[in-house]
């Protein structure tokens, strides 16, 4: 089954070169929201295997996003998986803790996104 | 056309689509600059600029322009400080947005 991934991020370059990577490499469907509020609504609409988030953006933040996902019983198991520029491991601690399946940076290589969300996620 | 030929030449289309976009967030860190050097660097524009820095941190490695993405990510560092900003703070600005706008120059070329 292809899988469906919902991308949350403010920089609508980024949206588009993940949308390319993943569908590229993979075959996966990649819907985009340019904010966490839309992104909310899309999740809950979309119902997407995984999302994922990026910790920076005005208004409303990924973790902000990610808490308002969980208390939602639609949006509340689909794994999230941050996309941040800092990388240090008290910061993938922190996310971790809010309930993030995984983190991964930023910038990354459109290549191989696909297989360190598979890793992440356990997706064979 | 193997998959990374592939990848590579929808990655090169989007990037000469958002080139122009590319070059906004870099007049809009050079304006920060320019403020800097003249004491008219507001509070609105240097978190801009440093916001704007950071996009293109996150983005320009992506593109595959390593040092240009290590450079935005240090433009970002420096604007981001609280404490206030000298003339070597525009000097070591102008050193990496420089280098920035260089690797952003070059890949345009080629893409």
């Amino acid at each position: 089954m292809r899988k469906h991934i919902l991308l949350i991020d403010d920089e609508d370059d980024i949206r588009e070169v993940t949308a390319v990577s993943l569908e590229t490499t993979a075959g996966w469907q990649v819907s985009s929201a340019g904010s966490g509020v839309a992104g909310i609504e899309l999740a809950k609409k979309a119902r997407p295997d995984a999302i994922l988030l990026d910790v920076m953006m005005p208004d409303q933040d990924g973790p902000a996003t990610l808490r308002l996902l969980r208390k939602d019983e639609v949006t509340a198991k689909i794994p999230v998986i941050f996309l941040t520029a800092k990388v240090q491991s008290i910061e993938r601690e922190r996310l971790h803790a809010i309930g993030a399946a995984g983190t991964l940076a930023k910038p990354f290589d459109p290549l191989t996104l696909a297989n360190e969300i598979k890793k992440i996620l356990n997706w064979q | 056309m193997t998959l990374p030929d592939k990848l590579s030449k929808e990655i090169d289309e989007l990037w000469c689509k958002n080139l122009s976009l590319v070059y906004s967030r870099i007049e809009t860190i050079e304006d920060a600059i320019n403020g800097l050097r003249n004491d008219r660097l507001s509070r609105d524009l240097r978190a801009e600029a440093a916001r704007q820095a950071h996009n293109l941190a996150g983005v320009l490695g992506t593109f595959g322009l390593q040092g240009g993405s290590e450079a935005a990510a240090t433009i970002e560092q420096i604007l981001d400080r609280e404490f206030p900003f000298d003339r070597d703070d525009a000097l070591a600005l102008d050193g990496y947005l420089a280098q920035l706008r260089k690797e952003v120059d070059g890949r345009g070329k080629h893409s």
